[in-house]
């Protein structure tokens, strides 16, 4: 059974800027009109880098405006919108079984740039919708800019709209900009996204956002270091403010002059951020090639004339007020959203579209697969971000492991299927050999298992893992990687290239990173810590003391020092127990995992050191008082964001990450305690006592309660469930 | 299916008995398989597989502790395990493959075609290990994946 739609929307919906904004008001006027919408997401050529979804299309299927759909799923659609021709620029690399009657590609951009460079191939992409959707497709352009810049012989199956398909507003988004008069100093504005291109020449941005701080003061939003990159100091009367999704409104509001100069090399097919200023109502000054877009609805000059044109204004009151009025009424006019339900009736006659039928429910996506793929490690990191990213995900993605790790067991324990892989150091096994077994292993995976992501979490990246996923070019492949490199790592970098995706778990200690990594963050998508349980899901203190048999009034500190398999700790190891079962007080609970491959360290036998066999022992945490850990990722980010007062033991053996940075951190900013193993053996006894000092644990633990977080393993799972039932034209499937 | 395999059931009492019996030695490897070797690099390096599928977890430290004692330093182990206490090959120091119980392929019944991918995974595990022999305790190989096809009722299976 096919699940029908009125209006299937097809789109990159990683744009950032107009091209998603411009949806999300079509779908939210889809919706309003009564009409069954669907999404069908597309990775196309144009975004290399990892963008999530657009927020507001992920609210809008959140919110049920629009269903998600999946490229598999036979699917009858009155009409087809797709938005970009870009997108189509590739063939899919996957069969769609899609029906309809209409088929619109929605020309966001120009087909030429101002340089007659082509920017898109309308013949190429014609044939990639026939072949595709079984249509030939109608082009709609946004703009008369973008109409013009079709070529005038255009090939014989090419239909193009008589109706500019206009980029329209929800003009109850943006209230009216008060009638207060022009301020003291006048405040000039813009907005567009990050990008080099959307501002003009040095010479032109000095004249159009003059630097005269007394009589203007510049406000921009979407200001990032490429300002500076492009036009070395900046005046000291521009006001930066980061690129935002929300709170674009109040900004605007904010302005007395809305005013937009572009880069020459780049070609705006419309303005969507100035369809926002003229909504806002505020003067608008633009260059004179947006003319044809928005007639007497805005001003129009060359940079060295916008302040003559702002000092006219301020000296004529009414003449402001009349301008802001021209502005406010096109918006409305012409690009309100409420046209929309006449624009798609129109479309509907032209094509035999028929009327839209009452919803049903929707249509269950089919499951896919999400195969987690991690390395050897040495303790439970990888697997235990990969345990919080799969608790994320929703019922019809499965997660499924493949590990070389020995602590594989917990996976099982939480109720998923997993693989086991060896590693060449446990087998002596010369790294080529083993890599084209790997290779064939992993290919026999993802064969059977026929994932719709692949996850893989590691610093190292090997290449029959390489090898195997090329052969798997459709496949979604997203390497997860947790930062603090060290330097002898970098070389994994440049395997980057091979993944889809490069996404970093943040660390609370970033400003201590200094690694290989570092240089890369504007290349990956970067969340917030990842943990597997959150501080909130642990037990109560009186439940985990009742679990783990602890006496209430006992001062308990847990140690959790690893196994010290590649960094001997046994002399520091003996220091910190005898120094804090020394005190009459204290229970020493030494944690070991029940699963972990921890070589058997000693026990020494006293009534108050207890050995707890816990996983995860961070659920039980809230039990105890003090602890003495390493700083590996997992335990250092559990500790910290679970306000545990703790002495950090990094592990600083060369093959590790950096924990000494992380440990470095916490001591610096007040949320822990540093102790090093070959600087501090004589000191054992003095740190442990100030960690064991009431007004020295409430003072680290306030600071790291203070800490605002969100799990970052929730955005992957998001990321994950964005990028699951993507359409690829990101690449010829014939050249693979 | 698998002519290379030796079986020998029996009660834990007579482990030292069944390892005399060793598995017929494997036919030299088809030039194919030959690419996934796992010491291709290494021709002197002969292995012994051995099985231990369905076996209770706590025979299996004196079933490697016996199987160490009798094979020589030149023969490299390696186990082939249902289990999922790595640890207990990792504490003996030898080598270990791992496949999952027929309990969690009925839990995962959907994620994948068992079948399929359980007759490939046996058949690249031998082109992986090569091994010289392969030694089974508890369930034989050929039973683990006819019971995976179905094709083999549970009762008289050998699975312990």
């Amino acid at each position: 059974m096919s699940a029908e739609f009125d209006i299937l929307f097809v789109a990159d919906a990683r744009f950032e800027g107009g091209t998603s904004t411009a949806i999300v008001v079509e779908i939210r006027a889809a919706a309003r009109a009564g009409f069954r919408c669907g999404l069908l997401t597309v990775k196309g050529p144009l975004l290399g880098l990892p963008f999530p979804m657009h927020p507001e299309i992920r609210s809008l299927i959140e919110n049920g405006l629009v269903e998600r759909v999946d490229p598999s799923m036979p699917i009858t659609a009155g009409m087809v919108l797709i938005h970009h021709p870009t997108i189509m620029a590739n063939r899919p690399t996957v069969p769609l079984r899609i029906e309809s009657r209409a088929l619109v590609v929605v020309l966001h951009h120009p087909m030429f740039d101002r340089h007659g460079v082509l920017q898109y191939d309308l013949s190429i992409i014609s044939n990639n919708c026939r072949n595709a959707f079984g249509l030939w497709p109608a082009f709609a352009p946004v703009s008369r800019i973008v109409r013009n810049s079709l070529s005038r012989t255009l090939p014989a199956q090419v239909t193009v709209l008589e109706e500019d398909w206009m980029n329209l507003i929800d003009i109850d988004d943006w209230p009216v900009r008060d009638a207060r008069p022009i301020g003291k100093p006048i405040v000039i504005g813009r907005h567009s996204r990050p990008d080099p291109l959307k501002w003009p020449s040095r010479e032109d941005a000095w004249l159009a956002y003059p630097p005269d701080g007394r009589r203007y003061h510049v406000r921009v939003l979407g200001a990032d270091d490429f300002l500076q990159e492009k036009y070395g100091p900046l005046p000291g009367n521009w006001e930066l403010i980061p690129f935002a999704w929300t709170g674009i409104a109040t900004f605007l509001a904010s302005l007395d002059f809305y005013v937009y100069y572009h880069d020459d090399k780049w070609s705006e097919a419309f303005g969507r951020t100035i369809l926002e200023a003229l909504a806002v109502g505020l003067v608008v000054i633009l260059p004179q090639h947006f003319e044809v877009l928005f007639g007497p609805a805005a001003v129009y000059a060359t940079p060295d004339q916008v302040e003559t044109v702002i000092q006219n204004f301020v000296s004529d009151p009414a003449a402001y007020e009349s301008q802001r009025s021209k502005a406010r009424s096109f918006a409305i006019n012409i690009c309100s959203a409420d046209v929309y339900e006449g624009r798609i009736g129109r479309l509907r006659d032209a094509f035999g579209v028929p009327a839209p039928q009452p919803s049903g429910l929707p249509q269950p996506l089919p499951t896919h697969n999400v195969m987690f793929v991690s390395s050897n490690g040495i303790g439970m990191g990888h697997l235990a971000r990969q345990l919080a990213i799969a608790r994320h995900l929703p019922p019809e993605l499965r997660p499924v492991f493949a590990t070389m790790s020995h602590s594989m067991k917990a996976v099982v324990q939480e109720g998923y299927l997993a693989h086991f892989l060896t590693y060449h150091r446990h087998l002596n096994a010369a790294t080529e050999d083993w890599n084209r077994t790997l290779a064939e292993e992993i290919f026999d995976l993802l064969t059977h298992l026929r994932p719709a992501i692949f996850a893989y979490d590691a610093t190292a990246v090997y290449g029959g893992l390489v090898e195997a996923l090329n052969m798997f070019p459709n496949i979604f492949s997203v390497w997860v990687r947790r930062p603090m490199w060290r330097e002898n790592h970098r070389q994994f970098l440049d395997l980057s290239a091979h993944f889809d995706a490069v996404i970093e778990p943040a660390e609370l200690a970033q400003d201590f990173d200094h690694g290989p990594t570092n240089a890369e963050r504007g290349n990956v998508l970067l969340v917030p810590p990842v943990l597997h349980i959150e501080p909130e899901e642990r037990m109560s203190r009186a439940e985990a003391r009742a679990a783990l048999n602890l006496p209430e009034e006992a001062t308990v500190v847990a140690l959790q020092l690893g196994s010290g398999a590649n960094f001997e700790i046994g002399s520091v190891r003996e220091a910190v127990i005898s120094a804090i079962l020394d005190r009459p007080d204290t229970i020493l609970l030494d944690l070991r995992s029940p699963i972990a491959a921890e070589a058997a360290a000693a026990r020494p036998a006293h009534p108050r050191y207890r050995v707890a066999e816990l996983f995860p022992s961070f659920r039980y945490s809230r039990a105890f008082d003090a602890a003495v850990t390493a700083a590996g990722y997992n335990t250092f980010h559990e500790h910290v964001l679970g306000a545990i007062p703790t002495l950090f033991m990094p592990n600083e053996a060369d093959e590790m990450d950096l924990q000494l940075n992380r440990a470095r951190w916490a001591e610096l900013t007040g949320h822990g305690l540093l102790m090093r193993r070959d600087y501090d053996l004589a000191h054992v006894r003095a740190h442990i006592e100030q960690l064991l000092d009431p007004a020295e644990r409430q003072r680290i633990a306030k600071r790291c309660r203070a800490i605002e977080w969100t799990n970052g393993a929730r955005d992957i799972g998001r990321y994950f469930e964005d990028h699951a039932r993507l359409v690829r034209t990101d690449f010829d499937i014939t050249q693979r | 299916m698998c002519e290379r395999l030796f079986w020998v059931s029996g009660a834990f009492a007579l482990i030292p008995n069944w390892l005399l019996k060793l598995g017929k030695k494997q036919p030299p490897p088809d030039e194919e398989s030959g690419t996934i070797h796992i010491y291709a690099s290494d021709a002197s390096v002969s292995v012994v597989m051995i099985t231990v599928l369905g076996v209770q977890p706590s025979h299996i430290d004196e079933i490697i502790a016996v199987a160490k004692a009798k094979f020589s330093v030149r023969h490299r182990l390696v186990f082939l395990t249902d289990s999922l206490d790595f640890m207990q090959f990792r504490r003996q120091g030898v080598m270990f493959e791992y496949l999952p119980t027929r309990h969690e392929q009925q839990r995962h019944a959907e994620v994948m075609p068992w079948d399929s991918y359980l007759k490939g995974r046996w058949d690249l595990l031998l082109a992986k290990w090569k091994p010289l022999h392969v030694l089974a305790y508890g369930q034989n190989i050929d039973t683990y994946l006819a019971a995976v096809s179905g094709n083999v009722a549970e009762a008289g299976t050998g699975e312990r």
